[in-house]
């Protein structure tokens, strides 16, 4: 009886084995299976080339190059030690530099990790050379951004650096993972969805130690979109030469559609050293107090002093306050109360029209009209000449800048709005901030007849045209506009207009000057305007930021570039 | 009482062992009982199962060590399943020498081999600082064998022969106190080395031959109170480290990458098998490695990844056949101590499989007991060979 009992006992037992392995195999067989190719299965993303970016004549402004790299397969080391020392050895690297490296970035046993990036040739040969005895050791030849214009164009470009965890989050369905380089300001940036293609994959077994054991199936990386820019790289590269001294921003834009040939911001840098990512290189250009980081051209931080008087002069005209014959007298300066507001010329510019108020750039002309006008006429026409507003460039690095009125003064000085604040606005100066774009605009919609256009950068995307151009009547009556470019023309030809120096025989450029009074440090110099006079092709901005007087040093590098440029703005359609 | 409850299942109405001959032969009681047609000849049904395991063992060695999807991990393992056949040849062997030695011989020197075991088990503690880390092997004539599996056949030769030959006096206090000291030295000695599974192993094995040979219960359920009674306290003179030990031993699944992992990828092995399996040589989990000791402590899990739950039935149904009919041949025999040694044998094949198989299910702690005939090793096929050659023996004088 009682081995009977045991016996039972025992079967009892193996039921209940039987029972359990039931549960697991085929109650929840399903889910373990999937445990175990998750197990096995690792994808190993293969990265794809990233479109270039070529200019409007098709030269390449960053494109990728081969880099001869040179990665360790960690399953495949025999003795790192050894060959970790052999290679610090021939690649001038010292050891410890070269341990942290490997240490650092292995990932997994089957992933090579890179030790070193763009290996000159004669180190090649030499490792060739050495490599029967270096089992491990692999010289890969990848692709590496390479941006061929350098400090060119660099903030408009923008560069590329390591993703960080913002970005990878939103980034990894897209196959992106640590280390990978992503845009981080200008085109590279805001095109980076069409820059960079679509990874491909490897799907490969792994063991228990991660080492890979086969190859399962492969997905080819489909290479990003080649985007052919608006831009002239002749012209930005001259532009870049003549501003690389000065802080500031050189724009040229065709006012008719909207596309931009130049666009530099100044100071630059050099784009590969983002790519190279030696942070050696890179800490000066972090550090530099002259921010050479900041798109001066989109960023919306300046003061336009007189280029602003045109928007007043279009006010003026369109709300009828004046006209082209009414005159205002200029003694040199105007009492406001107990204030002085004063006329850049003491003795004042006499009776004047508007059109020679304009050439002169005469403040008290504009503090009559201005307080004619009131701040809201003139926030108005402002708004409606795209001041404080996006562009709508496309670039994220915009900023829009600011036209006071009362409620904004208010809300964020707490204080009312003065009588002196309008006379200060009429001649764009207190609060008032506009960026060099923003400017490029209202130029470029006086010279075109009173059109209002949105510039753009990108003329196709892998041969497709995708900009629909877009422009918008700003209801500017063009009779109104031609005086303003009247006095415009003068500004340049005359021999008394303030822009004089900029003038070009046979390019009939027509500007307006500005000499920013700043809160500390040398005034801001602008010039601003478009050429032809009739049937304008170009429209451009010359700003410096505290780089002297409008009339003089802007007005300088405007004549010194357009002079240059002269038999390509002739051939220009 | 054991004998007289076995002897009232025997005589008056006796079960048979099988169909055909063998009903013939146990319903003619006057004629020399036999198991098989005729007598003396040695039990074929004992013998087909165990050979049946080993060869899916067999199987199994061959799938945990095949270097052909993973050739990095070739190299030591490699030669497993040829040393494995020489180990079954062996064991073999060893079965015919116990077979034909017969049980009685083993009873009669019960003595010196549990003494002699000790004496292992003594030279593995000694040498243990020598050898680094826990020691569970010694190495004789290039061979090595762990002196714990040869214990187990130790104790139960050495308890069935102090039971049989004190079985007057068997509801002594005195008797099953000095029974139990012979548990506890080894116990002891192999806690030491230590290996846990193989200690606690010996625990039911203890408890169902002193019940069957018919020691007072209430001692027994005595001795349970005081082990429960007084763990709490064997559990504050524990040191911290082994403390943490046990709980790692208990709940592996508290550490998930450490001590855990093994249960965890044994797991996913056996579930991810499904009904029919993924076929010989094709199980990710073994061949790439994620399942540890593959061959040795977690070879079911394999086995399950392999063939599926089916297979897994049949290997279950194979030991169940195997304890059955070991089992009957207890009932049969006329002899008590051999009753009682059956008896053993069967609890000690039960008890292995039941924990080897619910630790690789997670359901047992993970403590290292082999799966008998399967696993990968010389000691645990000898041990379970020789065990099973005394059952047969056990069989030809019926």
């Amino acid at each position: 009886m009682r081995i009977y009992f045991l016996e039972k006992f025992f079967l009892a037992g193996l039921l209940f084995l039987g029972l359990i392995l039931w549960y697991y195999q085929i109650i929840k067989g399903p889910y373990f299976q999937r445990l175990s190719d998750n197990n096995r299965i690792r994808i190993v993303p293969i990265m794809p080339d990233r479109g270039d970016l070529l200019d409007r004549e098709g030269r390449k402004i960053a494109s990728e190059i081969p880099s001869f790299d040179l990665a360790l397969i960690p399953q495949e080391l025999k003795d790192t030690e050894l060959v970790l020392e052999e290679l610090s050895r021939m690649l001038d690297i010292s050891l410890d530099e070269t341990k942290r490296i490997y240490r650092k970035n292995i990932l997994s046993p089957f992933a090579p990790v890179t030790i070193a990036r763009n290996i000159p040739l004669e180190k090649i040969a030499l490792i060739e050379e050495q490599k029967p005895d270096l089992a491990g050791v692999d010289l890969e030849i990848n692709s590496r951004r390479f941006y061929p214009f350098g400090a060119t164009a660099a903030n408009l470009i923008g560069y590329l650096s390591e993703i960080n965890t913002a970005e990878l989050e939103r980034l990894k369905p897209y196959g992106y993972r640590i280390k990978s380089l992503v845009g981080k300001s200008g085109l590279e940036k805001s095109l980076d969805v069409y820059l960079r293609g679509e990874p491909g994959g490897r799907q490969v077994e792994v063991d228990n130690r991660g080492n890979m054991v086969g190859v399962l199936g492969e997905k080819k990386a489909i290479a990003g979109k080649e985007i052919e820019l608006t831009i002239n790289m002749e012209w930005q590269n001259k532009a870049h030469q003549l501003i690389t001294a000065h802080k500031g921003a050189i724009l040229i834009m065709d006012p008719r559609d909207g596309q931009i040939l130049v666009l530099e911001s100044s100071p630059s840098f050099d784009p590969n050293l983002f790519v190279l990512g030696d942070i050696k290189k890179l800490r000066p250009i972090l550090n530099s107090p002259k921010s050479p980081l900041l798109n001066r051209a989109l960023k919306a931080n300046f003061s336009p002093g007189s280029i602003f008087k045109l928007v007043v002069a279009i006010a003026g005209l369109e709300t009828k306050k004046i006209n082209p014959h009414s005159q205002f007298r200029c003694d040199g300066k105007l009492y406001l109360g107990k204030e002085e507001f004063k006329c850049w010329e003491e003795k004042g510019h006499g009776n004047q029209t508007l059109v020679d108020a304009i050439k002169h750039s005469c403040n008290i002309f504009f503090y009559k009209l201005g307080s004619e006008l009131g701040y809201e006429n003139i926030r108005n026409f402002a708004k409606i000449l795209g001041l404080s507003e996006n562009s709508g460039i496309g670039l994220q690095e915009e900023s829009k800048g600011l036209i006071p009125n009362a409620s904004w003064k208010y809300s964020v000085h707490r204080e009312k709005w003065f009588e002196g604040d309008t006379l200060n606005l009429a001649i764009g100066q207190g609060f008032v901030l506009v960026s060099p774009i923003q400017i490029l605009r209202l130029v470029a919609a006086i010279g075109n007849g009173g059109f209002l256009v949105k510039p753009y950068l990108v003329k196709n995307i892998a041969g497709t045209p995708v900009q629909e151009i877009k422009r918008e009547f700003t209801g500017i009556k063009e009779e109104n506009l031609n005086i303003v470019k009247e006095g415009m023309l003068r500004v340049v030809n005359n021999p008394d207009g303030t822009g004089n120096r900029a003038r070009i025989e046979g390019l009939d450029i027509a500007a307006k000057t500005a000499t920013v009074q700043t809160s500390k440090g040398t005034t801001h110099a602008w010039i601003a305007g478009f050429l032809p006079y009739q049937n304008p092709k170009l429209a451009f901005v010359v700003f410096l930021e505290h780089g002297g007087r409008g009339g003089v040093e802007a007005a300088d590098i405007c004549h010194a570039l357009f002079s240059e440029l002269k038999q390509d703005i002739l051939n220009y359609k | 009482m054991i004998s007289k409850k076995l002897d009232t299942s025997t005589t008056p109405k006796p079960r048979p062992l099988g169909r055909g001959t063998m009903r013939r032969s146990v319903s003619t009681l006057s004629i020399p009982q036999s198991l098989g047609r005729g007598s003396r000849r040695v039990d074929y049904k004992i013998l087909f199962l165990c050979t049946a395991l080993s060869c899916i063992g067999l199987i199994c060695i061959s799938s945990s060590t095949n270097p052909g999807l993973n050739s990095l991990l070739a190299g030591p393992k490699n030669n497993l399943v040829v040393k494995q056949v020489f180990w079954m040849v062996l064991a073999l062997t060893m079965f015919s020498v116990s077979f034909i030695a017969g049980y009685q011989k083993f009873l009669d020197f019960a003595i010196l081999f549990y003494i002699l075991n000790f004496i292992f088990l003594s030279a593995l503690l000694i040498l243990a600082p020598v050898i680094s880390g826990a020691q569970r092997w010694l190495t004789i004539w290039g061979l090595n064998f762990q002196p714990a599996e040869f214990a187990k056949l130790g104790l139960i030769l050495v308890l069935v022969q102090y039971f049989i030959t004190r079985q007057e006096r068997i509801k002594e206090f005195k008797i099953f106190l000095a029974a139990f000291v012979l548990l506890a030295i080894y116990t002891f000695l192999i806690f030491q080395q230590p290996d846990l599974g193989s200690a606690l192993i010996l625990v039911p094995l203890f408890l169902v031959i002193s019940v069957c040979a018919g020691i007072k219960k209430r001692y027994i359920i005595a001795l349970l109170g005081l082990v429960i009674i007084f763990s709490p306290i064997f559990w504050m003179i524990l040191k911290d480290y082994q403390r943490q030990r046990l709980l790692v031993f208990l709940n592996p699944n508290a550490d998930p990458l450490g001590a855990g992992y093994t249960v965890i990828q044994s797991k996913i092995a056996i579930g991810s098998g499904g009904l029919f399996g993924k076929g010989w040589l094709k199980g990710s989990q073994s061949q790439f490695n994620f399942l540890p000791e593959s061959h040795t402590d977690f070879i079911f899990a394999l086995f399950c990844e392999e063939w599926g739950w089916l297979g897994a039935v049949v290997v279950i149904l194979l030991y169940y056949f195997l304890i059955k009919r070991i089992l009957r041949i207890a009932v049969l025999s006329h002899n008590r101590a051999a009753k009682l040694l059956a008896i053993a044998v069967a609890t000690n094949l039960f008890s292995h499989v039941f924990t080897n198989i619910g630790m690789t299910l997670g359901i047992l702690p993970v403590v290292g007991i082999p799966l008998p005939f399967i696993s990968y090793g010389g000691s645990n096929l000898m041990v379970n060979m020789i065990s099973l050659g005394m059952v047969a023996s056990i069989a030809k004088d019926i």
